[in-house]
């Protein structure tokens, strides 16, 4: 396959891990608020505060994969 | 409610795409801080910072699957603590089926552990495999705690 082309996938693939990072957080987010929900008869009034911090995040999958192999192409190029 | 290993359930599709770093969420109930969980790859850790939490959610926790069910305050002892962890028992086995943890602590010390690498003799032979219970003045300092809002 020539440069080119896997630069392409990878890009492909880059795209499908922002999608399943931005699913992840939404997900995070849609638990919390279930909790919350389930919570909300004894909740009245009060003042909830959520914060949700992402450490130095990771994810499996094609994620890192698919940057490392950007670096490594785009450094060859 | 829910029962606890149903939530296992729901949270484990996001928890297995964790690969490093960790998720840390902090939960403030009228400006003062009730809960923080950090969510790692191979374990979580649930900070209880006061009661406060608790007090919300009692009424959820003592109903029929709840984990303080039946639990009243002059029931409360340790012997209720170890009812208590016979309900996480299940959640335990399949905690370590998945090789993670979780630890609960109160006030930043560690009162509960369960999952894989939960050890305690004493525990084991009571046949509660997978759970380990922290120091004994972390736990008491908890039920006691625990008592004045069951009260």
């Amino acid at each position: 396959m020539v440069v080119r082309e896997r630069v392409e996938k990878a890009k492909k693939e880059a795209k499908e891990a922002v999608t399943t990072a931005a699913k992840f957080g939404q997900g995070i987010i849609s638990l919390i608020t279930d909790q919350l929900m389930e919570l909300r008869e004894f909740l009245d009034n009060r003042e909830i505060e959520v914060k949700v911090k992402f450490n130095n995040l990771s994810l499996n999958g094609e994620v890192s994969k698919t940057i490392s192999f950007l670096k490594k192409e785009t450094g060859k190029k | 409610m829910k029962n606890i290993e149903k939530y296992l359930d729901e949270i484990a599709p996001f928890w297995n795409l964790i690969s490093g770093g960790s998720v840390d969420i902090t939960v403030r109930v009228d400006k003062k801080d009730a809960v923080a969980l950090s969510i790692h790859n191979d374990h979580v850790n649930v900070n209880i910072m006061g009661m406060d939490a608790i007090k919300i959610a009692l009424p959820l926790l003592m109903k029929k699957e709840g984990a303080f069910a039946g639990i009243t305050e002059r029931s409360m002892s340790l012997s209720s603590f170890l009812q208590m962890l016979g309900r996480v028992k299940t959640l335990a086995d399949k905690l370590a089926a998945m090789k993670k943890y979780v630890t609960i602590a109160y006030r930043g010390k560690e009162i509960l552990r369960v999952g894989h690498n939960a050890r305690s003799f004493g525990l084991s032979v009571l046949n509660y495999d997978n759970i380990q219970i922290g120091g004994k003045m972390n736990i008491l300092r908890f039920i006691n705690d625990l008592k004045d809002v069951i009260r």
